[in-house]
């Protein structure tokens, strides 16, 4: 099984592998979700799937890449469950997390909510540019599909974002 | 927007913001709960209605419509088995490397009527799965994938193929080849399920196409087994309707 460990690679500290990318994690989370306390959670949870087996993801190539992967996979279904769970907390008149989450700007959030109703494959490949500022090649890695598809995914992204965009920037003026 | 310019720099400026936000944000310790991470603030939630929760949430990969033992509170599927693809004839590329029970064989054909998010999580998953790349497969398992037996999850998988127990790679890639059928369960999201065979509550309700396309997954004498038992309960695939890999088990 070729994808499987290959004799016994160094390992980095997984403490480590988490203080370095644990920001750069929310940072694709928050642009994936609507809410920022989400977002971390998203990302923890992430992490917690890396954790788990780190003897063995920690031996990837890049466990970086792996921990992205999931993230971006459970981005759509955490919004679902998180937005039950918050409702059921509605229902009870209170709120799970009280956690302070810097707010975005206007422009941003806008920016954000366009790049979230693209088709899921060009959100994941726009917020992996963007925010996550991967190359090409990394971001195909990620995704599991070739440099040439995710030019693609980008192109499309570009082309619809700035139809969008256009016709908020109209409806503003 | 009339240039893609103007885009870009809206595009950076929002991903800058996004960075800059991310900042504020702490990373909890992991190594104070002696090697465990802290759970994330919804996990505590989670536990205080899990026993519900988790109750509704398995339901589909155990239970048909209606089970004789239905307990009161069990949600019913609201629509019962809604089939639509027919098998393919052919299927597409061939395949690539590796050395697992999935190697060699063909990608399953696309298969219409299937949401886009799960149409992608199932190509991905047999993609994986012939590529035998158990590194991508578990980064596509949804975080309360079950798997046989016993609540099983993930590691399930690569250690049925490393001891041979089970030929899970093979089977992934040959269920997502037969019809596929979907269920509606009260709060919950629509599930889709490979093959269509396990939604219905009787062996003889399987239409004769979808009973054939299981001959070539498994021999005469288990599919007359489970013609005796009187419904299919033999290896199933789940994927919410928002793409999330949900089950794989087999067993009543």
């Amino acid at each position: 099984m070729p994808s499987r460990d290959q004799g016994t690679p160094e390992v980095e500290p997984f403490e480590v592998f988490y203080r370095r990318e644990y920001t750069r994690m929310v940072a694709v989370a928050r642009a994936l979700l609507r809410s920022g306390t989400a977002a971390e959670d998203l990302a923890q949870e992430s992490f917690v799937a890396a954790h788990r087996h780190w003897g063995r993801i920690g031996g990837y190539d890049d466990p970086g890449a792996w921990v992205r992967r999931v993230l971006i996979n459970r981005a759509t279904s955490f919004q679902r469950r998180l937005g039950a769970e918050w409702r059921a907390f509605d229902r009870l008149g209170q709120r799970a997390d009280e956690r302070t989450v810097p707010e975005l700007t206007p422009q941003a959030t806008e920016v954000w909510e366009e790049v979230r109703r693209l088709p899921r494959r060009q959100a994941q490949a726009t917020v992996l540019h963007y925010v996550d500022q991967l190359s090409i090649e990394e971001i195909g890695e990620v995704m599991g599909c070739s440099s040439g598809a995710v030019k693609s995914h980008l192109h499309r992204a570009r082309n619809r974002l700035s139809e969008r965009l256009q016709a908020w920037d109209e409806e503003e003026v | 927007m009339k240039h893609l310019s103007e885009l870009e720099q809206r595009l950076e400026q929002a991903a800058h913001e996004v960075r800059q936000a991310a900042r504020h944000s702490v990373p909890p310790p992991f190594e104070h709960r002696a090697g465990r991470p802290t759970p994330p603030g919804w996990l505590v939630f989670a536990l205080a209605f899990g026993a519900v929760v988790l109750a509704v949430g398995v339901l589909p990969m155990l239970s048909r419509s209606e089970r004789p033992d239905n307990t009161v509170g069990e949600p019913s599927p609201t629509t019962a088995a809604v089939v639509t693809t027919t098998i393919p004839a052919t299927s597409t590329s061939p395949v690539v490397s590796g050395d697992c029970s999935a190697s060699g064989l063909p990608m399953p054909a696309d298969q219409e009527g299937l949401p886009d998010q799960v149409a992608d999580t199932r190509l991905a998953i047999a993609e994986a799965a012939i590529a035998c790349d158990f590194e991508t497969l578990e980064s596509l398992a949804g975080p309360d994938l079950t798997t046989s037996f016993g609540g099983g999850g993930f590691d399930n998988i690569p250690r049925w193929e490393e001891e041979g127990t089970y030929p899970a790679l093979h089977l992934l890639v040959e269920l997502f080849d037969t019809p596929f059928a979907s269920q509606d369960f009260e709060d919950l999201p629509r599930y889709y399920v490979w093959p269509s065979a396990f939604v219905y509550e009787t062996w003889d309700e399987i239409p004769p196409a979808d009973l054939e396309a299981l001959r070539t997954i498994y021999a005469q004498e288990e599919l007359d087994q489970y013609s005796e038992f009187g419904s299919y309960a033999l290896w199933r695939i789940g994927i919410t309707e928002d793409g999330e890999w949900r089950f794989f088990v087999a067993g009543d």
